[in-house]
């Protein structure tokens, strides 16, 4: 079932009104609204696949499809913020993609078992096995810092992940699985600067260009050594 | 270390920043009828930014009141001659103004417990009975801060060299506080809370990273700083925790009070940081300056 459809909205609609679309139709079907209807088993229904349709909007467009449900990982790390939320519903989605042609590469290599351990447990989405298994070696080769990234990063540690990434990126710079890593894992950053230009707060705008009275109110702050009173 | 997630003044629209303002001062006064004028005194705009979050995302039913303030009796002089606050509250001040209160009652029992602060001790033990009850309110955010503490201890007495790790706990608490209820809008909440909270430790290790090395303190960024690529740095993690904190915003259906909340995600976050790496710039030119005077003397 087409989730615009359900909101009835267009595809090219705007976040702002597919979430008014949602607000509206939430409203006319929740079930408090619903409770002297003849049809409320009808509306309920509706109540859900409004529901469902959202997520699924929302999901494909805040992280590119991948789905809320495909971290299979949560249930290792606890409910790991990172590794729950991130690992699924966070758009490294893909990484568990890498399995199928990871394992035909590892055939052919002679590759530390550790390390083809580590792999596994990414796969299945034991995130913290995998960091376990790979902090326990003391050879690091590219292989081993991508495989920490992509660890590090299912249990929501984004600013490891870049790092070991990038190291890896380093030790190999010629190898495009590396290099994609690094540059899937700055997307969110980048994706956050160009949101940002928008609201006072551009990439070329200087430390002190900054208009500081941000101190609402209340009290005398010193901001930048100069007490400004802003009450 | 609270504080960091405001607004930026400048970049708001004056209804928008009258808005916030009556947010606040609805929170504040929710705080003071709860638990008193000293608890007042512990609000802070992180908690605003929960509190419009949330009533945001509920689109609770709005409350005005105009009040006049005990703690800004000089709310004349800047504010025309307007000698009443507006004070905007919903249902979601409630939870909001008890998070605040569970929060200060652990950061004074910290103090007692680090600094040896009697005073501290002793409004604990006032506050004792309340937060007893609150506990068996909210069980499961209070067994997360309950385990913060002890594991952050646990992390800075190591002074574990994993930068995020110290950060990752405050982010793990927060994610249990930003989640109100186990609702559909439960994983982006829990996510925002997760990144915020990351970025709101870093942003104070960040703060005190010179103090934190005179003083021999556990603090991530130290090697960073030595190397001298801490700002550079700094700024692009901070960018990556607010992109993985604001994916999970843009995902909630919020229009409500939207304006004043990406005022903060996009621009005010920053306000802290340019201070921080403003004030770092500047005195590293100041002893350029210094030392260019001193060769001319000679």
């Amino acid at each position: 079932m087409d989730p615009y459809k359900v909101l009835g909205v267009s595809r090219d609609a705007t976040d702002d009104e597919i979430k008014k679309a949602y607000r509206n139709l939430s409203r006319k079907y929740h079930p408090d609204a619903n409770v002297n209807n003849p049809n409320k088993a009808q509306a309920e229904e509706m109540f859900k696949r409004v529901q469902q349709a959202y997520d699924q909007i929302m999901k494909e467009r805040q992280y590119g499809g991948s789905s809320y449900g495909q971290g299979s990982g949560q249930s290792s790390s606890g409910y790991g913020p990172g590794g729950g939320y991130d690992g699924g519903f966070g758009g490294f989605g893909d990484f568990w993609g890498f399995g199928g042609s990871y394992n035909r590469q590892r055939q052919q290599s002679n590759e530390p078992i550790e390390l083809q351990a580590a792999a596994n447990y990414i796969n299945a989405g034991h995130f913290q096995e995998a960091m376990n298994v790979l902090s326990r070696m003391n050879e690091r080769t590219a292989r081993w810092y991508y495989l920490a990234a992509i660890a590090s990063s299912g249990l929501g540690s984004q600013i490891n992940a870049l790092e070991y990434a990038r190291t890896a990126e380093r030790m190999e710079p010629d190898n495009m699985q590396y290099r994609s890593l690094v540059s899937r894992l700055e997307s969110g950053g980048a994706w956050y600067q160009t949101r940002s230009d928008g609201y006072g707060w551009g990439s070329g705008q200087g430390m002190d260009s900054v208009c500081l009275r941000a101190c609402l109110c209340m009290s005398c702050s010193s901001c930048f050594g100069m007490p400004v009173c802003c009450i | 270390m609270f504080g960091y997630i405001r607004v930026n003044q400048p970049e708001l629209k004056v209804k928008d920043l009258e808005r916030y303002r009556a947010y606040y001062c609805g929170l504040c006064s929710v705080i003071g009828s709860r638990y008193g004028l000293f608890a007042r005194t512990a609000l802070n705009y992180d908690m605003t930014f929960l509190y419009l979050l949330h009533a945001g995302l509920y689109e609770d039913t709005e409350k005005e009141v105009n009040r006049k303030c005990l703690l800004r009796p000089f709310s004349v002089l800047g504010r025309g001659r307007k000698k009443e606050n507006r004070e905007i509250v919903t249902e979601s001040a409630v939870y909001a103004a008890d998070m605040n209160f569970m929060i200060m009652y652990h950061k004074l029992m910290d103090d007692w417990v680090d600094e040896h602060k009697t005073l501290a001790r002793i409004t604990a033990l006032r506050y004792h009975k309340r937060y007893k009850e609150l506990s068996a309110r909210y069980p499961r955010q209070h067994k997360a801060i309950v385990r913060y503490i002890r594991l952050l201890h646990r992390c800075e007495k190591a002074g574990d060299a994993d930068l995020e790790k110290a950060a990752g706990l405050t982010g793990e608490a927060m994610a249990e506080i930003y989640v109100r209820e186990k609702d559909c809008w439960e994983e982006p909440l829990r996510s925002m809370g997760y990144y915020l909270g990351k970025f709101i430790y870093l942003m104070d290790a960040y703060d005190d990273v010179e103090k934190d090395l005179s003083t021999g303190n556990y603090n991530p960024f130290k090697n960073l700083y030595r190397e001298g690529v801490l700002t550079e740095k700094a700024e692009e993690y901070f960018r990556l925790l607010m992109g993985g904190c604001c994916r999970a915003f843009e995902a909630l259906p919020i229009l409500e009070n939207a304006d004043i909340l990406r005022n903060i995600l996009y621009s005010g976050v920053w306000l802290g940081f340019s201070e921080t790496a403003g004030r770092r710039n500047r005195a590293a030119n100041g002893e350029e300056v210094q030392t260019r005077k001193r060769g001319c003397g000679k």
